[in-house]
């Protein structure tokens, strides 16, 4: 099977000697085209370290990292830009959007740094199901955070990316706004066969995607496809476990 | 508390050197400015008192007479026969002419011509010991084509050469024999006498008794100086030209010192904000805010104390530096002193202003809640609107500006004939444009960077990029752009300034010495055959002749002259040749026969167009200029040659002049050419040493640049981060970061030139010298690149560090 994103036996070690922490021991995980899958795990449990080390943030101890079948452990750092730029999409929880440019630039702006231009349709037709046709012209300081969240996805569904990482798209807004966020995620990859992979600790948030893996001390625990959020929840480890 | 406070503050400080560099640079900076001024003025001062000094180092007692009596040979003769009396020379300088040659004369100086009084040394041949006799130095062996055994013809007779010497530079034809020699050739006696004592006890017993011995009858007011204070004299004469060059620069290293002191307290808000996590987990801790006010304070005097320090020892160094080079390029001047005194003062100055500069930070990093101990910074500087009060300020100010500049321009033409008030004025009036600017930079900054972005908005998304990382904190892209505007504005004055200067003095020396050289002729002038015959000659070039007349100007009489403009290369683009029934006047000569251009003008019998007016005098210091019809019949004088020398330098001068001799016997012939090789060479210098000193200030500004890039890369950790995750290569990030810092500079450099060019403007016009206004298009667009680049390139470490940031700050929760 070809899957848009793989790890294999990866291993994140932060610091060195006695005081390394070991983030990840060994995951190996492959996430498949227009699959949505969630990342679950406790603070702490290396579910951010994953998705660093997925979406090509952060060098990997050992192990690799394929994207679309392409080892991004292997490249420098000038074409794991490009790969970042061309191939993936972020979703982050605080919004990051530049805050001196505008809806419409902020989108596209990844598309601008690569000298792309955007495809008119795509454009219009993600604008049109995020509902953002009449804020382009806004700044981000002009809009809800829930508008905020959607423009940041319409920029990284753009790009027509192999992939879209989502970090804990839903933390800073409140549940309405979380709930029309995740499910424009489920559009995506409904509507665009995008391949979406979120990391969250909400089993609410967990239970819209279609596999849920769970990470904990580094390892994944549990991988489980069309969770429900009481699975998830009696999944958890208790309080203080980690 | 405060001491723990205060160690923690300390102890930052030399964890991080760092900071203190980046904190204390523009202090050091200013200190080395200052330092180095008043060096440079000691310096000045003493060789100009060295180069003009009348009285040699070795000279114990000065005697000068007050008054019209001379001190007679015989006087001399006592004085030599005084015990305690080592050596006494009479000082005369005296001016004989030269026979056959019209005007010229030899200045006839006395020297003992070897011993610790002499100021000259010889250099071929032997020094005079008889009547009759002189040396020459080389300059006018060269003039008068002479050499040792030659002799020179005077009008009272004659004289042998003996020697050739190396002499102080002084102006004219200069012989040097003993003071008897000098005195019986210039049929005088010693206005002073130079004594060296035979010990600094009789030096002591010879200044009090001197009189009775010289003058037993009281009969000669005389004034008896050691040699020490004759020279002190001679250095506080040469201090007193040398101040009106100096106050100059005061002024633009007080600038300096005000822009180092912008540009200090810009620093200490960054380098505070840089810290804010630390200074609000002390608050939480416990300190109050005063304590860390007080901490903070004496960081600031540390600062200063070190930057001082260095900036002053830098100075002394630099001092020592310059003379050396200067030595060894041929430059003789004395080593700086080491006035401790001054040293002290400028650090003590540097103390006080960088504890002034840190206090409005320390008050607003003292604020820190403690609850900022547990988030990371965050923008500090985004805010565009300003506060009302701020706003009132700055209209204020800037209606200050424009009343003052309306006050000036209302009063013109001025009355009064320096145009000091003017100035003062016009000082006022930019002083308060500044502080508009520094109040309303907030505002003004967007629609200057809307306009010099243009271009990289318009063709790279990074350069969008780096104009909205500018735009979005216009605070902090006020508080650089400010000072570089500053330095920027000096610049462009002086240049402006100086450019109208050089034209005006060009036009002015083009005026007094159109040609190297001029040549009367005998009592008929120069005929036409010999007009001729000197055009023919291969060295000489741009033969013409003239002839003079005067004219009534009104209640006046003034001088009229048919000199072609188009046959010299100087006059041809100033002048051009009236044509029969017209004139071309002198200013004061339009002013006093009240005419313009285009207005008929009556010169005693002829009635002309005034074809233009000149700013200064004509030609020769002539109050019109005619056509050769025009002035015949005004009683033309015999013609008059002028020409230049086809050889440059000495050489090419005495071959032109002999050539003349050679052609056109029994002429007199002057060289023109001395006057005006010394007045250009002084404007070119003054302008290296006024853009030498503001270049500083500019350093002053790049050093703010690169400080405030630096925060604007530290507040931005987490966009620069994201820009990464979505794309951006490191590439892109320096270039981002180093436009940013160019844009600062792009900024200041456009509000510096819309500043700083009507502003030279009306100082120029306010000195009322007739200067023309010159826009020197070539040379501002260059300080204008120039400055850009060097702002981009101070923003190359902190892009540097920028590009170093890992992707993953972006995701990191604010």
């Amino acid at each position: 099977m070809v899957f848009a994103v793989e790890a294999r036996a990866l291993v994140k070690v932060y610091g060195k000697g006695d005081a390394g922490v070991r983030a990840l021991d060994g995951v190996s995980v492959g996430f498949e085209r227009g699959g949505f899958t969630a990342i679950m795990g406790p603070s702490g449990s290396g579910k951010s370290s994953l998705l660093h080390c997925l979406a090509g943030l952060d060098a990997v101890t050992s192990g690799q990292v394929l994207v679309g079948g392409v080892d991004i452990t292997a490249l420098s750092d000038r074409e794991l830009t490009g790969v970042r730029r061309d191939r993936i999409g972020f979703v982050f929880q605080a919004f990051n959007l530049l805050p001196q440019l505008t809806a419409a630039r902020n989108i596209t702006l990844p598309l601008d740094l690569a000298g792309r231009r955007a495809d008119r349709e795509l454009m219009a037709g993600v604008v049109e199901v995020l509902g953002l046709a009449d804020r382009l012209d806004h700044r981000p300081a002009e809009l809800s955070g829930g508008q905020q969240q959607r423009v940041a996805l319409a920029r990284a569904l753009v790009a027509r990316p192999e992939v879209v990482f989502a970090d804990e798209p839903t933390g800073n807004l409140d549940s309405r706004s979380g709930l029309e966020v995740l499910r424009f995620l489920r559009t995506s990859v409904r509507s665009f066969g995008q391949t979406v992979v979120m990391v969250t600790h909400d089993p609410e948030a967990a239970a819209c995607a279609d596999r849920a893996v769970l990470v904990a001390d580094g390892r994944i625990v549990a991988d489980l496809p069309n969770p429900s959020a009481d699975q998830l929840r009696s999944l958890r480890p208790p309080a203080g476990a980690r | 508390m405060s001491a723990a406070v205060i160690r923690t503050q300390l102890s930052g400080i030399g964890r991080r050197p760092g900071r203190l560099v980046l904190t204390g640079l523009s202090v050091l900076v200013a200190c080395f400015l200052v330092f180095g001024a008043f060096l440079a003025r000691d310096i000045a001062v003493r060789a100009t008192a060295d180069a003009l000094s009348t009285t040699p180092m070795a000279t114990d007692v000065v005697l000068s007479v007050r008054g019209g009596t001379l001190f007679s040979a015989e006087q001399l003769a006592r004085v030599r026969a005084t015990p305690g009396v080592a050596e006494a020379v009479g000082r005369v300088e005296s001016t004989v002419r030269l026979r056959g040659v019209q005007r010229s004369h030899l200045t006839v100086v006395s020297d003992p011509g070897s011993g610790p009084l002499s100021r000259i040394r010889l250099v071929s041949g032997a020094y005079p010991a008889g009547h009759g006799e002189v040396a020459v130095d080389s300059r006018t062996a060269g003039r008068l084509s002479v050499s040792a055994g030659s002799r020179i013809a005077l009008e009272s007779g004659e004289v042998r050469v003996t020697g050739v010497v190396d002499a102080p530079a002084d102006p004219g034809e200069r012989a040097y024999t003993p003071d008897f020699v000098a005195a019986a050739l210039g049929g005088t006696e010693y206005p002073r006498i130079d004594i060296r004592a035979a010990s600094p006890v009789a030096a002591r017993q010879l200044t009090s008794g001197l009189s009775q011995v010289v003058d037993p009858g009281q009969t000669v007011p005389m004034s008896i100086r050691s040699g020490a204070a004759a020279r002190a004299a001679e250095v506080k004469d040469a201090a007193r030209q040398m101040d009106r060059v100096f106050e100059l620069i005061a002024m633009f290293v007080v600038v300096s010192v005000g822009a180092a002191a912008l540009v200090a307290t810009a620093t200490f808000r960054i380098v505070f904000a840089q810290r804010m996590r630390q200074l609000a987990l002390l608050r939480a801790v416990g300190a109050q805010p005063g304590q860390l006010v007080r901490a903070l304070l004496v960081e600031g005097a540390v600062v200063g104390l070190v930057a001082g320090v260095a900036g002053v020892v830098a100075a002394q160094g630099a001092g020592y530096l310059a003379v050396v080079v200067a030595r060894s390029a041929g430059t003789a001047l004395p080593m700086p002193d080491v006035p401790v005194g001054a040293g002290i003062g400028v650090v003590i100055g540097a103390v006080l202003l960088t504890v002034a500069a840190v206090t409005a930070p320390a008050f607003g990093a003292a604020k820190a809640a403690p609850l900022q101990a547990f988030r990371t910074s965050s923008t500090l500087s985004a805010e565009s609107r300003i506060g009302a009060y701020r706003l009132v300020l700055g209209l204020v100010l800037g209606v200050a500006a424009v009343g003052s500049v309306a006050v000036l321009v209302g009063s013109w033409p001025s009355t009064e004939p320096d145009g000091d008030s003017g100035l003062a004025l016009l000082a006022l009036a930019a002083m308060a444009t500044f502080g508009a600017l520094i109040a309303l930079g907030p505002v003004v900054v967007r629609p200057v960077l809307a306009a010099v972005s243009w271009p990289l908005r318009r063709f790279s998304t990074v350069g969008s990029l780096a104009t909205g990382g500018v735009g979005a904190a216009p605070r902090r892209a006020a508080g650089v752009s400010v000072v570089v505007a500053l330095g920027v504005a000096l610049i462009v004055a002086t240049i402006v300034g100086t450019s109208g200067m050089t034209a005006y003095l060009d036009a002015k020396l083009a005026m007094r010495a159109p040609a190297d050289l001029i040549a009367s002729g005998s009592d008929a002038g120069v005929d036409a055959a010999q007009v001729a015959a000197l055009r023919g000659d291969p060295a000489l070039v741009d033969v013409t002749a003239f002839r003079t007349a005067e004219v009534p100007i009104g209640s006046m009489s003034g001088l009229a002259v048919d000199l072609d403009p188009a046959a010299l290369p100087v006059l041809r683009s100033l002048l051009e040749a009236p044509r029969p029934g017209e004139v071309v006047l002198a200013q004061w000569a339009a002013d006093s026969l009240g005419v313009g251009v285009g207005s008929r003008a009556s010169l005693g019998p002829l009635s002309l167009t005034v074809r233009a007016v000149l700013t200064a005098d004509g030609p020769f210091a002539s109050a019109a200029l005619l056509s050769p019809t025009d002035l015949d019949r005004l009683g033309a004088s015999a013609p008059v040659v002028l020409a230049n020398a086809r050889g440059s330098g000495e050489t090419g001068l005495i071959t032109a002049r002999d050539a003349v001799r050679r052609l056109v016997p029994g002429t007199d012939v002057s060289l023109l050419a001395d006057a005006r090789t010394q007045a250009t060479g002084q404007v070119a210098g003054l302008l290296a040493v006024a853009l030498g000193l503001l270049g500083l200030t500019v350093l002053i500004a790049v050093v703010g640049v690169g400080t405030t890039t630096a925060l604007s890369v530290h507040e931005r950790t987490g966009e620069i981060g994201l820009l990464r995750a979505l794309g951006l290569s490191r590439g892109g990030v320096r270039t981002m970061i180093a436009s940013e810092a160019g844009l600062y500079g792009a900024i200041g450099a456009a509000l510096g030139l819309v500043l700083g060019v009507p502003f030279a403007w009306l100082a120029v016009s306010a000195l009322d010298l007739g200067v023309p206004l010159t826009l020197p298009l070539g040379q501002l667009l260059v300080v204008v690149a120039a400055l850009v680049v060097i702002a981009a390139a101070a923003g190359l470490l902190p892009a540097w560090r920028a590009a170093r940031v890992s992707p993953v700050a972006a995701l990191a929760t604010e």
